[in-house]
């Protein structure tokens, strides 16, 4: 099967690099699966999203993103992020317990709050695959 | 005599005690070092591929985003000044808030007025004690900057450098906020373990060079060499790639869009990278400063437990001398009764 080289940056480390067959995420303007041999883009994804990568080898990775933007090219894929964490980092009851202590009347608030949702979310998908 | 040595025994026990803490305090900056500049090395990748992402951005949109482009007739230029929240670091604080003096007197002479943003404790209390105004500061972070703190501070930079954008002599513009022109950055570079440089830079605008004919457009500015990454382009390992003007991208959304997302984050990111290199500077002023406190702790005991040592012989001669002197005086008066 073709690969790609996937890396996932954060602005504090760098989570992951690795081969991977698959890169599937949601841009700004929709959502967006990504296979080796990409045509060349830029693009931001969505304020808060989940992002999924089939590595080659082993179990697909779901991160949530937060601020990210995505560079493909044919044998490359990085991701760039404000903030990321892989699925299994999710501290699940904190995550909720920020999410019923957002308050999503103010501006920070829903933020806080979609990014708790999004973290609750990668958690959930990560599970469920496995 | 006695109570001299009392006192000198007092100062050697106070000093001892003293020593112990700038011992534990240069014990704790030097393992912080090691661990700001990992966090310095962590943060590379992300500034390398930002650089990356920015290049290829800037050779496929219009170069007129405001970050980039230089005002006509700037009149007011926001100083970020970094320093550190507690003292004990040597000359750490006094050589950024001299340099920040040297820009802001530079500034004043090419007739733009200084607007003061200040990170850490200690430049805050430097410019209220000169009752100087300070347009927003924050504290608490100097030592372990998280990207969090960053970009906080960037956003309320880039809002006052977006907000001066139609600023005129008179009037504050149509969005009523007096903002600023010009976005400058006064930190220090850590170099190496023994030398550390206060560093003043100018983030906004941005400078864009081009750097030769078909490598595409170089988007780097005169800070990205701080991070290490100046243009290096993601995909070029492959072989026919190298030549020609860069790749043709696709945009989503468009380049225009996304250049306008990017480069906020980008100041963020700089900015990232100059207050953790701030912190491992800061951590290794202070580790020197603690051994020199510690070094002269050593010395003055010793000196001091020499001086003790002196005055309890003196005191013991003496009282030798005062008992051979008695007991004189009692077998002569008895030889004369």
């Amino acid at each position: 099967m073709a690969e790609m080289t996937v890396e996932l940056v954060a602005v504090e480390r760098r989570l992951w690099s690795g081969e991977a067959s698959f890169v599937l995420a949601r841009t700004t303007e929709g959502e967006l699966g990504i296979m080796p041999g990409h045509e060349p883009t830029l693009a931001q994804l969505e304020e808060a999203g989940v992002v999924r990568i089939d590595p080659v080898e082993g179990s697909p990775l779901t991160v949530a993103v937060h601020g990210g933007f995505l560079s493909i090219s044919p044998e490359r894929v990085s991701i760039l992020a404000e903030f990321a964490e892989l699925a299994d980092e999710i501290d699940v009851s904190r995550a909720r317990s920020a999410l019923d202590r957002a308050d999503s009347s103010d501006e920070e608030g829903a933020a806080a709050r979609k990014r708790a949702e999004v973290r609750l979310r990668a958690a959930e998908s990560a599970a469920a695959g496995q | 005599m006695a109570a001299q040595i009392r006192v000198l025994r007092r100062r050697i026990r106070s000093t001892q005690s003293i020593k112990k803490i700038t011992r534990a305090m240069e014990l704790i900056a030097t393992s912080r070092i090691a661990k700001a500049r990992a966090r310095v090395e962590e943060a590379k990748p992300y500034a390398e591929q930002m650089t990356a992402t920015l290049t290829e951005l800037a050779s496929n949109s219009a170069l007129d985003h405001p970050l980039l482009v230089e005002r006509e007739n700037p009149k007011r230029a926001a100083v970020l000044v970094v320093t550190s929240d507690r003292g004990q670091a040597g000359g750490y604080n006094a050589n950024v808030l001299k340099e920040a003096e040297q820009l802001q007197a530079l500034l004043r002479d090419q007739g733009k007025e200084p607007v003061l943003y200040v990170v850490g404790r200690k430049g805050v209390n430097y410019y209220r004690f000169r009752r100087r105004q300070i347009e927003a500061s924050w504290t608490g972070f100097s030592e372990q900057p998280n990207y969090e703190n960053a970009a906080e501070v960037a956003r309320t930079l880039v809002k006052a450098f977006m907000a001066g954008a139609d600023d005129t002599d008179e009037s504050d513009g149509d969005d009523g906020v007096r903002g600023v022109d010009e976005l400058h950055l006064v930190y220090t570079q850590f170099r190496n373990m023994v030398n550390q440089v206060p560093q003043a830079r100018r983030m906004a605008p941005m400078e864009v060079e081009y750097a030769g004919e078909g490598e595409g457009v170089d988007a780097t500015t005169s800070e990205t060499e701080t991070g290490g990454a100046t243009g290096v382009r993601p995909g070029e390992s492959g072989p026919g790639s190298d030549d020609g003007p860069a790749r043709l991208y696709a945009f989503e959304p468009s380049a225009d869009v996304l250049f306008d997302a990017l480069l906020p984050k980008y100041v963020g990111a700089r900015l990232f990278a100059a207050l953790l290199e701030s912190a491992a500077s800061e951590s290794a002023n202070r580790q020197r400063a603690m051994k020199a406190a510690t070094d002269n702790a050593n010395e003055l005991i010793r000196t001091l437990t020499l001086e003790a040592n002196q005055a309890r012989q003196a005191q013991i001669t003496q009282e030798i001398s005062e008992i051979v002197g008695g007991a004189d005086a009692l077998v002569s008066a008895g030889s004369e009764s």
